[in-house]
This record gives C-alpha cells, sequence and structure tokens, in this order.
C-alpha cells in the first residue's frame, strides 16, 4: 500500500526535462509530501492532486478571462493563489512563472497588452505541461 | 428593597465568569453596542458575518403577520423595521440559543429547559396581539428568556443547584425560589431580570420577566391582557401543554388546563376556535424546534385536552386520598398559590421507565454532554486559508504533530470559527479574496476572546513592510510558504508554549474569581446573619427599625405612602405553658411561613421579638395596610400547624397604622399601630383593628413602643 500510484519509475520518467530546463515537477517538493503522507495517509497526495487539478483550473480560467477584459486585479488575485498551491504540489517551476505573472501585473507600471499576452501564454503552456505531468501520476481511475 | 438596578449578588455570580453569555458573533454585537450611539451599520455587519443567525433574524421577522408588507430580505431592512434595539435583542437571544450545550448540572434537564423556552416562545408571538404596542418578534425574545436565571443558576453554582432542585423537586415555584434566596442570597426571578439588564436588553424587558419569574400563574379576576408579563404567564402555560407528557405529574397536569381555560375566557374563544390556535403554535414549534436544533414533539390540541380531563381525575383522586391532610388553601385567593410550579426547572424523573408510552414521548430525554473543548488538555488549531491544496497540507502536518485542528477556506469563516471554536492558536492566511488574514487579526484582537490567541500569519514573501503592518495588526509570529515542516514545527512550539501559559492564566483567574465570589457571599451571608432572626429565618428587630426608618424617610421625601402591621399571636403565652417550648417554636416558624406566604412581593414581615411581629408595606396606604392585614389573618387562621401532641391552627391580632399628615413621626406611627393591636385584643382577639388618623390632642410623651398582651 505504501507506493502505490506513484512508482520512483513514474517520478522519474515526470522529471526528465523534457524542454530541456527546469523540471515540471520538483522531486525535493515531492519528497517532503510524501514524507508527510507516511505510512497512515497513503491517500494524501493522490488527493491533493485531485484537489490541485480542480482548483489551478478554475484559477487558469480567471487568468484567461482577466487576460481577455485586461483586468489586473483579477489576473494577480488568480496568479497569487497558483503560485501558492503550485509550489505545495511540487510545480515549482510554473509556480515562479505564476509569481512573476502576480507581480508584474501588480505593480504601478501600466502592462502593455502584448506582454502581458505573452506572459499569459507562457502561464497557459507551463499548465499544461504540469497537468500532463499530475495526471500520468495519478492511478488511473 | 426592589430597586432596577443590578443587585450586588448578581455581581458576584457575574465574577464567576460561568454565566451563560452570548458568544461568538453575539459577544461582538455586545460589544458594538455596549454605548446608546451604536452604529447600525456595524451590528448588521456583524450579524451577517454570521448567515445562520443572519437568516434565524429573517426568518422570525417574516414568520410575523403584518398585513400588506414585503418581506424583509436583508439585515439592514430587518434594522429598519423593527428599530436597531430589537434586531439587537433578537441577535443577541439567538447566539445564547446556538451557544448552548448541555452543562454540568447534571439534575437539570438543559434540553427541555430550551424546549419549554421556545414553546413559550412561539406561543409568546402568536399572542402577541393582544397587548398593546407590542411587536411579536418583542414577545418572542421574552419568552425565550423568561427563564434565563435557572439556566444561570445551574451553571454557576451546578453542584449544589442540582442538589436544590432535587430536594425542591415536587413543591412550588415559591418554595424553589426561596430556598435559592437562602442558598445563593439571590433568586432566578432577579437573576434573570439582572441578566437582562446587564445586556442592555430593554427594561420593560427585564421588568415583565421579572414579575413573570415571581408570580407564574394568572388570576381569573384579573382580567384582560394587560400586560408583557401576562402574555409570558400565558405563553408558558401554553408551553407548559405542548410539553405534556404521560409522566408528567398529574397535579401539573390540572393546574395547565387551568390556565388554559381562564386563557380561553380571556381571548374569548370557542373550543375549536382554541385548539385551532393552539395547534398552529405547536406546529410552528416544532418548524423553530428544527431551526434552531431545539426538540420538540409533535403534539395536538385533542391529545393536551384529553391528558388534562385524565390528569384531573387523578389530581382528584389524589386530593381525596389525603383530604382534610393536604387541603389547607381556602382564602380567595390562594388557589392561585397553588398553581405554581418550577415546571421550567424540572429535575429529571430520578428512574426513567425503560417502555415510554407510545402516544407521547417524553421530550426530556438526556443528552449526553458535550465535551467542553477547554477542559482537555489538547491544543486547538484552527488553520485558515483560501488555497485548498495548502490548507489540506497544512491540517495534514498539524494533524500528525498531534494537535485537533479544524479549518476554514476563507476569512469571514474564519473569523467565525476562531470566535465560535476560540482555538488556542490561528494559522491564517495572509492574501484571501474576501477577507485578508491581517482583517481577520485586527477584528479578533478588537474581541475579548481573541484578544489572547496565539496567531501565526502565512505569508507568500517576507517583505519587511509587509511583515511590519502584520506586527502591527496583532500577529504573533508569521511562517512563510511554502512552508518547511521543519520551520513551521518550531514556530508551532513557540506559540504552543504561549498557549499553554496563556490557558493557565486564564484558569487561575477563574479559580481566583470563582474563591473571591464565594469569600464575598461568605461575607455578606454573616452581615445577614446580624441582621436576621435564627429561630424563623426572617429579618429581626434590627432589621426591621432600619427598613421603617428607611420607608419613612421615603415617605417624607417623595411622600410614597407606606403602612406598619403590628401583629401579635393570640393566647402564646398558653401554648408555650400548655405545649412547651419546642411547639412555642414550632408555631413561630409556622406562622411566619404563613404571614410570609400571604404578602405582595414588596412587603415584608420582621420578627420583632418574643411572639411580635411587624409588616411594613411600602406602597400602601392605611385601606391597603388593612386589606394586607386581613389576608395575613385569615391565612394564618387556616393554617393548621402540626407538631408532636398539637394539630390545631392559631390566630393572631394586628393592629394597622399609615402615614397621614397628622402623624408627626416615626414612633408616633409605631405607637399607632401599637395601640391598634391593643384594641384588637381587647375586642376579642383574632382580629384587624385600624388605627386611623390621629384625633388632634397634645401628644403624650413618646416612648419605644410597649405594650402587655
Amino acid at each position: 500500500m505504501q507506493d502505490d500510484g506513484l512508482s520512483s519509475s513514474a517520478l522519474e520518467r515526470q522529471h526528465a526535462p523534457e524542454n530541456g530546463g527546469a523540471p515540471v515537477l520538483d522531486r525535493d517538493a515531492f519528497a517532503a509530501l510524501e514524507e508527510l503522507a507516511g505510512d497512515d495517509d497513503p491517500e494524501l497526495i493522490a488527493e491533493l492532486v485531485e484537489i490541485y487539478l480542480e482548483d489551478s483550473q478554475v484559477r487558469m480560467d480567471e487568468v484567461s478571462s482577466g487576460a481577455a477584459g485586461s483586468e489586473g486585479e483579477r489576473i494577480g488575485r488568480a496568479a497569487h493563489a497558483l503560485k501558492s498551491s503550485s509550489a505545495n504540489i511540487g510545480a515549482v517551476a510554473f509556480s515562479r512563472v505564476c509569481a512573476s505573472l502576480e507581480k508584474r501585473v501588480r505593480s504601478d507600471d501600466a502592462v502593455d497588452p502584448a506582454e502581458l499576452e505573452t506572459l499569459v501564454q507562457q502561464a497557459l503552456s507551463m499548465y499544461a505541461e504540469v497537468r500532463d505531468a499530475l495526471g500520468s501520476l495519478a492511478p488511473p481511475s | 428593597m426592589s430597586q432596577p438596578s443590578i443587585p450586588v449578588e448578581f455581581e458576584e455570580l457575574k465574577s464567576s465568569g460561568d454565566l451563560p453569555s452570548p458568544t461568538g458573533v453575539g459577544m461582538k454585537i455586545l460589544e458594538i453596542t455596549r454605548t446608546d450611539e451604536f452604529s447600525a451599520e456595524d451590528m448588521g455587519d456583524a450579524i451577517m458575518s454570521d448567515p445562520s443567525l443572519t437568516g434565524r433574524i429573517l426568518e422570525l421577522a417574516n414568520s410575523a403577520e403584518r398585513a400588506g408588507q414585503e418581506p424583509i430580505t436583508t439585515v439592514s431592512g430587518a434594522i429598519m423595521r423593527l428599530g436597531a434595539t430589537m434586531v439587537r435583542s433578537l441577535a443577541l437571544a439567538f447566539s445564547l440559543v446556538s451557544e448552548r450545550e448541555a452543562g454540568a448540572c447534571r439534575p437539570f434537564d438543559y434540553e427541555r429547559y430550551w424546549s419549554l423556552s421556545l414553546a413559550r416562545a412561539v406561543a409568546a408571538k402568536a399572542l402577541s396581539g393582544e397587548v398593546d404596542g407590542l411587536m411579536p418578534e418583542e414577545a418572542y425574545v421574552a419568552g425565550l428568556l423568561a427563564e434565563v436565571g435557572i439556566l444561570a443558576l445551574a451553571s454557576v453554582h451546578s453542584e449544589r443547584y442540582g442538589k436544590l432542585l432535587i430536594e425542591h423537586q415536587n413543591e412550588t415555584l415559591t418554595k424553589l425560589r426561596q430556598a435559592e434566596v437562602s442558598e445563593f442570597d439571590i433568586d432566578h426571578a432577579t437573576v434573570s431580570l439582572s441578566m437582562l439588564s446587564d445586556w442592555g436588553l430593554p427594561e420593560a424587558f427585564a421588568t415583565a420577566i421579572g414579575e413573570f419569574g415571581r408570580k407564574r400563574a394568572f388570576a381569573p379576576s384579573e382580567g384582560r391582557l394587560a400586560s408583557l408579563a401576562d402574555l409570558l404567564r400565558f405563553a408558558d402555560a401554553i408551553g407548559s401543554a405542548l410539553m405534556l407528557g404521560e409522566m408528567s405529574p398529574p397535579r401539573h397536569v390540572a393546574e395547565v388546563g387551568d390556565q388554559l381555560e381562564i386563557l380561553r375566557d380571556v381571548l374569548e374563544l370557542d373550543e375549536s376556535e382554541f385548539a385551532t390556535m393552539c395547534d398552529s403554535i405547536s406546529m410552528e414549534w416544532r418548524v423553530w424546534g428544527e431551526r434552531l436544533e431545539i426538540e420538540t414533539q409533535d403534539i395536538r390540541f385533542s391529545h393536551i385536552a384529553s391528558m388534562i380531563a385524565r390528569g384531573r381525575e387523578l389530581a382528584e383522586a389524589e386530593v381525596r386520598g389525603q383530604a382534610g391532610d393536604h387541603e389547607k388553601h381556602q382564602g380567595s385567593s390562594s388557589s392561585v398559590a397553588h398553581l405554581e410550579t418550577p415546571e421550567g426547572a424540572a429535575p429529571k424523573p430520578a428512574a426513567k421507565p425503560t417502555a415510554a408510552p407510545a402516544a407521547a414521548a417524553a421530550p426530556a430525554a438526556p443528552t449526553p454532554p458535550k465535551a467542553s473543548t477547554q477542559t482537555e488538555d489538547r491544543i486547538s488549531i484552527l488553520a485558515v486559508d483560501d488555497d485548498p491544496v495548502s490548507l489540506r497540507v497544512l491540517v495534514r502536518y498539524l494533524r500528525k504533530e498531534g494537535f485537533e485542528v479544524s479549518m476554514a477556506r476563507n476569512g469571514k469563516e474564519g473569523l467565525k470559527k476562531a470566535l465560535q471554536e476560540k482555538p488556542d492558536l490561528l494559522v491564517v492566511d495572509h492574501e484571501m479574496p474576501d477577507m485578508s488574514g491581517l482583517e481577520v487579526v485586527r477584528a479578533l484582537r478588537r474581541s475579548s476572546l481573541g484578544s489572547s490567541m496565539y496567531i501565526l500569519i502565512l505569508t507568500g514573501n517576507q517583505e519587511d513592510d509587509l511583515l511590519i503592518e502584520a506586527f502591527d495588526a496583532g500577529v504573533d509570529d508569521f511562517v512563510t510558504k511554502p512552508f518547511l515542516p521543519r520551520l513551521l514545527t518550531a514556530r508551532m512550539q513557540a506559540g504552543i508554549r504561549i498557549a499553554k501559559l496563556q490557558r493557565k492564566v486564564d484558569r487561575d483567574r477563574r479559580t481566583i474569581l470563582k474563591q473571591l465570589a464565594e469569600k464575598n457571599a461568605l461575607n455578606r451571608k454573616l452581615r445577614t446573619a446580624s441582621l436576621t432572626d435564627p429561630l424563623t429565618g426572617l429579618p429581626n428587630r434590627r432589621h426591621a427599625m432600619n427598613r421603617v426608618d428607611a420607608e419613612w424617610k421615603a415617605t417624607e421625601r417623595n411622600s410614597v405612602p407606606f403602612s406598619v402591621i403590628m401583629l401579635d399571636i393570640d393566647h402564646f403565652k398558653s401554648v408555650n405553658d400548655t405545649y412547651g417550648h419546642d411547639i412555642g417554636d414550632i408555631v413561630l416558624q409556622a406562622t411566619s411561613q404563613a404571614i410570609k406566604g400571604a404578602l405582595r412581593g414588596e412587603d415584608e414581615v420582621c420578627r420583632l421579638g418574643g411572639e411580635e411581629f411587624l409588616i411594613v408595606c411600602r406602597g400602601a396606604d392605611e385601606a391597603g395596610g388593612t386589606i394586607v392585614a386581613e389576608r395575613v389573618r385569615e391565612a394564618v387562621e387556616a393554617n393548621v400547624i402540626d407538631g408532636p401532641g398539637f394539630g390545631n391552627a392559631i390566630t393572631v391580632s394586628l393592629g394597622v397604622a399609615g402615614v397621614h399628615p397628622e402623624v408627626e413621626s416615626l414612633m408616633s406611627l409605631l405607637k399607632a399601630a401599637d395601640d391598634a393591636v391593643y384594641q384588637a385584643k381587647n375586642a376579642g382577639r383574632n382580629r384587624v383593628c385600624v388605627a386611623g388618623a390621629p384625633v388632634k390632642k397634645p401628644e403624650e410623651t413618646q416612648q419605644k413602643p410597649r405594650r402587655s398582651a
């Protein structure tokens, strides 16, 4: 029961730098979660992944709608939440992208629509990777 | 003697810290509205932070029939229609109900207490139209809180009050109140009144509830429903009827039946109209029971009527069974005293029958007491974060460390839970969309509950400005996200150390307050003892002289009328000589009780010495005093005294003197009363003589009243 759904080889695959950059999911963060789960809460990680996938989708939709309407604060709120929950689940690189997105829309300088579009696109594509990575982690239901 | 101000005995109860009080949002409302010039808007906001409270207030505001009015949908709408004071009262009452839990006083049936209170509230609301100028919501709140003093005594003095309830299980309400006074120096009626004044509820409420607490039954001669107190009396009768079950004592059932009949006459309803009214009250009682999670029973008026009929038969049989033995009530109004049963305080039946009768299961099923979160030594933590992932991680982490953890998904819910659950530690996220972590912290620090809580804030970054703002708002420490378990552990340990210390401080404080209250009560008992006659328990001569002196001064200042009645037991010497001093003592004690029972609330009887008593009637002129004297005479004559070798009634001679312009001094007033007793003795005893206005003639030298009987 201890290692179901999360065989090391599966993790290994997800950590392979697919884009030649940082791994999509951070090994250390995941190890910390595994330690937290321990023996008596084996469902923890599967549960966290499920919560994350659901919550982050709503937040990303917020980001997209915010971008379409140029609503800086709306994007900022969603990005802030994504920054924290993504870091928790181990999606460290994506968390950083969200952090810079949040910082950018909340700064005092006016945001150039083209620049915003680029940042949002970057976030969207990284998010897709995170979903893929987490999706293949979760045991088929 | 009966000023509306809050008595010192109540302050002692209050200082124990155990009085039932609104907590959570209710406490916040109390604080916001402490002064007269509170902002209705702030209060509205506080109420709205609790959705279920808001719902209950709106439901109540909309359930009263008001022709042609749109339903109210917002708290501010309710404030506009009912007034801020009314909405405040409602919020406090509901928050008291929602904070209820079974307390430590085991013989006191908490569940039954709330069931009856709710039934009374619903009935009072239904009848509110009968009293001019009374809002249905006012009637409801008054009904709900009418016996809160009993709850208070059970909470503060759980063990002693429990014992007292068992000892006075089947006695009248008056007896129970007397016992309360001799045990705690204050009765539950005064406690109810003081609590409501203390919470700043309108004075009319407090006064009516005080009156209701002193006299429970409505007498037929009193005519139409005139006051809120009368309304409460009837509402209580209907409430008691709804609570009837197969286990109710027949005498109680018969009394409830009598009150219902009087009510029907007063309302001028026929049998079927009255039944319809009771059934609709019964139905509303169940609806409110579900809303407030209070037990009710499904009972129809037809069933109540048949229980009353059977109860009457049984009660009559009981009386016949002990005829001549127990039937001492004769005089004109004595049947009223008979009606008072401490039903609200009904102790649980000692032995529960295993097979409950099918028709009406008694609603008094005892509930297991909720474990109090404060008594255990386990540290409780509330975690608040709008990010579900980090909340789940945090909670998992804290539970793994062995803490008792509850959680909230947003700021408002977090604030509400913090006030309700009073956790030792609060871990709250900094940035949340509805209410930021710092706003939660500021609100908590303003309340008395949140001021001692250890608060950790979770923050995404460590910018100096932000941290300074956070400490400024009142956080104790911060943890950055995503947190490293080891760092969080270290910081939590620091917080737990403080929380444990805080707990110890609170516990010590409570102990000290409790001891202080006990010491004060003891001191006052000693003071009282020096003014009390040990044989009869009545106030002694010293007290009597203080009292008449105070009344005399009040008369001089405000021309409040008052009268005094001197009373002397007839042939007391021969009782002593024939039957001995033990019987003499019994006669004195029984006569004292008979006199006391015949008095109005504001009258006082003192034993001057020997067989001589003085009754002080405040606010009564000579004619009023004469009525009291005659009632006392009848009561004593009707009171057969039982003692070894003695089974007679005795009689008394009374002299009444009231304040007239011609009465120049207190001493001449007392002497006039004394002379009147002498007249009564000479005229054949067992009678009342009245001094009347003094005849103009040079006054004899004044001396202490003395007389030979």
